[in-house]
């Protein structure tokens, strides 16, 4: 019974880099993950640039929709960052509160993307339709698959936290989970403006 | 400064970025300002709420490598788009079509001949 108990004490007190063990692989982890984006955006780039009949994105996309949804997903990152203020306060209702927010951000975020996405098939922008419209699904969709997994993870986190199994001496758990979530946020920051606005 | 204050400039940055992307001005202006507000917020994100303004200078290698390596990305392919963009244009596509010459001494001949006139 003591046994996990102990060996999980020891991995949290590794430390490289300042950081504990699961923090500094969560950031390699996103470091890594963050290439497969920069790949994507430079071949947007790329192909936008070769590409004289490339459209304009304002005049097929909805600028103003997404922003909303920017907005929503700049908000989920704020009360990720309350959630993990909270349980290291040792508030857990607080932690669980603002946790649930950041879920509803992240679940209005994905339905946002499927009313977009349902809305430009309707009007005949399919993944095979254009160079443009490729690389707008593959990016956009790239990114929506991180949103799912962050629902997923923040679902995970908030079934942890009613079960009592995050104390302030677990919160490094929320503050992953909080690692992950202001990452999709900055992808979403860069993909805005770079396939939506640019 | 205050996660309110990071909130509000996300915000700010993110209804100018609307508002200049429906504005009339020269190209190369327009994409610069986007970058720099893009990377702006970006790192306001990383610095603030990814507790990077905590972590030690390492941790900022390990997070603004891929930045570099994204940007080394973006500058190879470019070269590579222009140049295969020109050859589409000059519908110079037929070497890859075509079946090599037979005389490697004098290739030119072998691509140009159906082209030439016939008698």
């Amino acid at each position: 019974m003591s046994q996990p108990a102990v060996a999980d004490h020891l991995l949290s007190e590794r430390r490289v880099l300042g950081a504990a063990w699961d923090k500094l692989m969560m950031w390699l982890f996103l470091g890594s993950d963050a290439m497969g984006f920069a790949a994507l955006l430079g071949v947007y780039a790329a192909l936008r640039f070769g590409d004289e009949r490339w459209p304009i994105p304002q005049e097929v996309l909805g600028i103003n929709f997404t922003a909303l949804m920017t907005f929503v997903l700049i908000c989920s990152s704020v009360t990720m960052v309350k959630s993990y203020e909270a349980i290291q306060k040792d508030d857990r209702v607080g932690c669980w509160r603002w946790l649930f927010a950041t879920f509803l951000g992240g679940v209005f975020f994905l339905a946002g993307q499927c009313y977009e996405y349902t809305h430009l098939v309707e009007h005949g922008i399919t993944l095979g339709s254009s160079n443009f419209a490729a690389t707008f699904f593959c990016t956009t969709g790239f990114h929506g698959c991180h949103v799912l997994g962050g629902v997923i993870l923040l679902g995970t986190a908030l079934a942890k936290v009613s079960a009592g199994q995050i104390t302030k001496y677990q919160s490094n758990f929320i503050e992953n989970v909080g690692l992950y979530w202001h990452f999709v946020d900055l992808v979403w920051i860069l993909v805005f403006t770079f396939i939506y606005l640019v | 400064m205050s996660n309110f204050t990071v909130f509000m400039i996300l915000l700010i940055v993110t209804v100018a970025e609307v508002g200049l992307a429906y504005m009339d001005i020269a190209k190369w202006l327009k994409v610069t300002t986007f970058i720099v507000m893009a990377l702006y917020k970006a790192v306001m994100v990383a610095y603030h709420f990814m507790h990077l303004k905590f972590e030690r200078r390492g941790m900022w290698v390990i997070a603004s490598a891929p930045l570099f390596l994204g940007v080394l990305i973006t500058i190879g392919t470019y070269a590579d788009a222009e140049k295969g963009t020109d050859v589409f244009k000059k519908g110079e596509l037929k070497p890859w079509l075509e079946k090599p010459a037979h005389d490697p001494a004098a290739p030119a001949e072998g691509r140009g001949a159906p082209e030439g006139p016939k008698h």
